[in-house]
């Protein structure tokens, strides 16, 4: 009975000791098929960002019509930072010329109505509701002699558009970094900037054709809450960053040049070889000079011979100092550039 | 020692100014704000189709979709809205499952806005929408 029991309690601690092992195989199976998944994805996640990156980057960045570049309210005739407009093509330039005489007609009737009527109306100002300015926002009021009058031309503009205008608009609004580029290059098959390092300017204009031959005039628009870009501190900062590439490129190029390759290397480390033999051959031969001019007649046959050895030794010497350096100097200047990773980049 | 001596960008004459940093920072803010709403407002006035891109609903984005349905009613002319719900940062569709239940299933039921939603989980690829 007790061999049983010891034999069964024996078997009983095999089995567990094996459990123990299977299971611990299993957890390490787990972890690496966990990690395995985790590395799939990460280069799943990889692969379709450079896709999209390629999709857009690799095109002509000017894939607009029209960018209308808004960045100061008052100062409009600065260039720097006043309002732009780009015009890239005809087709957008006509159509916005034509809206603008639209617009001229629209304030010449304005002004007509203003002159007769109420003398109070301003052109171009906005208006801010207390109601939306708890909001943080704020509107158009849709009230007053010139709105009504904007709203009579308005309707008689829509009835003339409808005949004349032969596309329809599609605006695009949203906040900063919410994908509005990339989801218009998904679904209207354009090729818009869009990546995590750009960002749209101002309103974009582009037309371009949809299904069934059917145009679209798309406005882009860049984000809300996008990041305010400070002029100053930004001239500031491209000018630091202009300056350190300036530096990088200086030290690059010294780097470059000075950096050899092991035929030049050789050459210059032979040239400095030869300097310090030269150096110790004028040495010896001043000794010789110095003892052959002090006239120790005993020393003197000696000094002699060492004194031209010396000689011949600094002319050798010499002659390949000129040699090596010349053939360092040729090769650094006139080799192929050098292969070599800048530490500076 | 707080007073900048800077070309003030948002002054209609280039001089100079003696302004504190604060002060010249916030009309910062305000320039762009100001720009940013004279934009929107021109998209909303020169587009008859509106798409209104959405990562996840954040009480932003609410606040813009109910400020464009009251321009929308108040407007006399015909403006179409479309939101677009992006899911950046969503890979699965149990995950676009499971934020769409948390965020969005209340305020659907209290209707808040009647528009198409069109969903678009971007790394998977896979779209579906909702009315």
């Amino acid at each position: 009975m007790w061999k049983k029991k010891a034999v069964l309690q024996a078997e009983a601690l095999k089995l567990q000791q094996e459990a123990i092992n299977k299971r611990r195989d299993l957890e390490e199976l787990m972890r690496k098929l966990n990690e395995q998944e985790m590395m799939l994805k990460r280069e799943y996640d990889s692969k379709t960002e450079n896709n999209i990156m390629r999709m857009t980057e690799g095109k002509d960045p000017v894939t607009y019509d029209m960018i209308l570049r808004a960045t100061n309210f008052q100062n409009l005739s600065n260039q720097e930072v006043g309002w732009t407009l780009d015009i890239f093509s005809e087709e957008t330039r006509d159509w916005f010329i034509g809206e603008v005489r639209k617009m001229h007609k629209e304030e010449e009737l304005l002004r007509a109505a203003a002159e007769n009527g109420n003398k109070n109306v301003q052109f171009g100002t906005f208006h801010v509701n207390q109601e939306e300015e708890d909001d943080e926002d704020f509107v158009l009021s849709d009230s007053g002699p010139v709105e009504k009058a904007r709203s009579s031309t308005r309707n008689s503009r829509s009835a003339s558009m409808d005949q004349s205008q032969n596309f329809s608009i599609v605006g695009v609004m949203g906040y900063y970094d919410k994908g509005k580029s990339w989801l218009l290059n998904k679904l209207m098959d354009t090729s818009f900037p869009s990546s995590k390092r750009l960002a749209t300017d101002g309103i974009s204009f582009c037309m371009t054709k949809g299904p069934s031959s059917t145009k679209w005039l798309i406005l882009d628009t860049a984000g809300f809450g996008s990041p305010v870009s400070c002029k100053f501190l930004s001239n500031l900062l491209l000018s630091i960053s202009e300056f350190k590439s300036s530096l990088q490129s200086f030290f690059y190029f010294l780097y470059s040049s000075l950096s050899l390759s092991s035929l030049s290397l050789f050459s210059l480390s032979l040239s400095f070889l030869s300097l310090s033999l030269s150096l110790f051959s004028l040495s010896l031969f001043s000794l010789s000079f110095l003892s052959l001019s002090l006239s120790f007649l005993s020393l003197s046959l000696l000094s002699l011979s060492l004194s031209l050895f010396s000689l011949s030794l600094f002319s050798l010497s010499f002659l390949s100092l000129s040699l090596s350096l010349s053939l360092s100097l040729s090769l650094s200047l006139f080799s192929s550039p050098i292969k070599l990773v800048s530490p500076f980049i | 020692m707080n007073s900048l001596k800077i070309v003030a960008e948002f002054a209609p004459s280039s001089k100079q100014h003696d302004i504190s940093f604060e002060d010249w920072r916030r009309a910062q803010y305000a320039q762009s704000q100001v720009m940013e709403y004279y934009l929107r407002d021109l998209t909303f006035r020169m587009g008859e189709l509106l798409l209104v891109v959405v990562n996840d609903l954040t009480v932003l984005d609410q606040k813009f979709i109910d400020l464009l349905t009251t321009r929308c009613k108040n407007y006399r002319g015909k403006k179409q809205v479309v939101v677009i719900h992006n899911f950046k940062e969503v890979s699965t569709e149990e995950e676009l499952e499971a934020v769409w239940k948390v965020c969005y299933f209340l305020f659907f039921i209290f209707n808040f806005f009647p528009y198409l939603h069109f969903i678009l989980a971007t790394s998977s690829g896979f779209f579906y929408g909702q009315t």
